[in-house]
């Protein structure tokens, strides 16, 4: 029961983030290239959707999509027998085959260096929160050994 | 059963010798009545046929293996008949740290902690024994040492 509790939660929670980060990059997006205007979807999704307000239905749907992935698979986390590293691994490649097509239906990288840039910045923020988790680590486990020899001294 | 007491000045703290041929059933019981007992400091660790007393200051680690708890020391590995949450309330935190699900390790025994490229964090006992922290302990072992 608590358990289905959190898959619901979860499932809103990354629902939410998603789209709202979404929502952000599209910002950065108009920002960018939009000369003043927003634009809501890429023009060739607009033209493959029929219309602006079908096409950010489905950009709604896949950012939310891949929160909901980001999220859910968090559960991995839970497996004490597998090191952090794997539980990071697996995490990307199951976000990965959510992200990968989302990026590729509302963004259409034109070549393999587009496909390799889109990989490469997952991959780059997953690394990059890695090692800084792994560094906080360090400085705990750094921390109890210092507590442990200032006890084993006062004994 | 003959029962022999003695009581004399040179024995400041209590002791139980039993003394048979073989481990019977009904000997097991009498142990399991002194092990319930309080302020019975020593465990009993079992190994094939033998009891052997140990003092908690020399227990490394407790763990739970197959359904059964194991105490490692620097002579080896005992089984006792203790579940490992009893012996964790027994021992108390200030001398046991417990680090994952099945295991507890004796705190003034650890040499130091490490942390792997994997993230995995490793204790390392007196005696080079190393066994492993379950992610979910860390915020419990820092509480423990007030950090």
């Amino acid at each position: 029961m608590k358990r289905i509790k959190q898959i619901i939660l979860r499932f809103f929670l990354g629902m939410g983030c998603g789209m709202f980060i979404g929502y952000l990059v599209n910002l950065v997006v108009s920002m960018c290239i939009g000369n003043g205007a927003y634009i809501p979807a890429m023009p060739f999704l607009v033209e493959h959707c029929g219309s602006e307000i079908n096409a950010v239905h489905m950009q709604n749907l896949l950012t939310g999509l891949v929160g909901v992935a980001f999220c859910e698979a968090s559960f991995i986390f839970e497996k004490e027998d597998w090191s952090l590293l794997r539980c990071s691994v697996v995490h990307f490649l199951i976000t990965l085959c959510f992200y990968a097509p989302f990026m590729w239906i509302c963004y259409m990288p034109e070549n393999g260096i587009g496909v390799l840039s889109m990989v490469g910045n997952l991959f780059f923020t997953y690394a990059l929160t890695y090692l800084i988790r792994w560094q906080v680590n360090r400085r705990m486990v750094a921390a109890i050994n210092q507590r442990l020899q200032e006890e084993k001294r006062r004994e | 059963m003959k029962i022999h007491l003695e009581i004399r000045d040179e024995y400041p703290e209590p002791e139980i010798r039993i003394c048979a041929a073989a481990l019977t059933p009904e000997i097991e019981k009498i142990l399991q009545l002194v092990e319930r007992s309080p302020g019975n400091k020593p465990l009993n660790g079992y190994r094939q046929d033998t009891v052997t007393p140990l003092a908690p200051e020399k227990i490394l680690r407790l763990y739970g293996e197959n359904q059964k708890v194991f105490a490692q020391t620097m002579e080896g590995i005992y089984q006792l008949r203790e579940r490992l949450y009893e012996l964790e309330e027994r021992l108390g935190s200030e001398a046991f740290l417990r680090i994952s699900h099945s295991e507890i390790v004796n705190r003034r025994r650890i040499c130091r902690l490490d942390v792997s490229l994997t993230g995995t964090i490793a204790v390392i006992l007196e005696g080079g024994i190393t066994t492993y922290v379950s992610r979910r302990y860390v915020p419990r072992i820092r509480k423990a040492l007030e950090l």
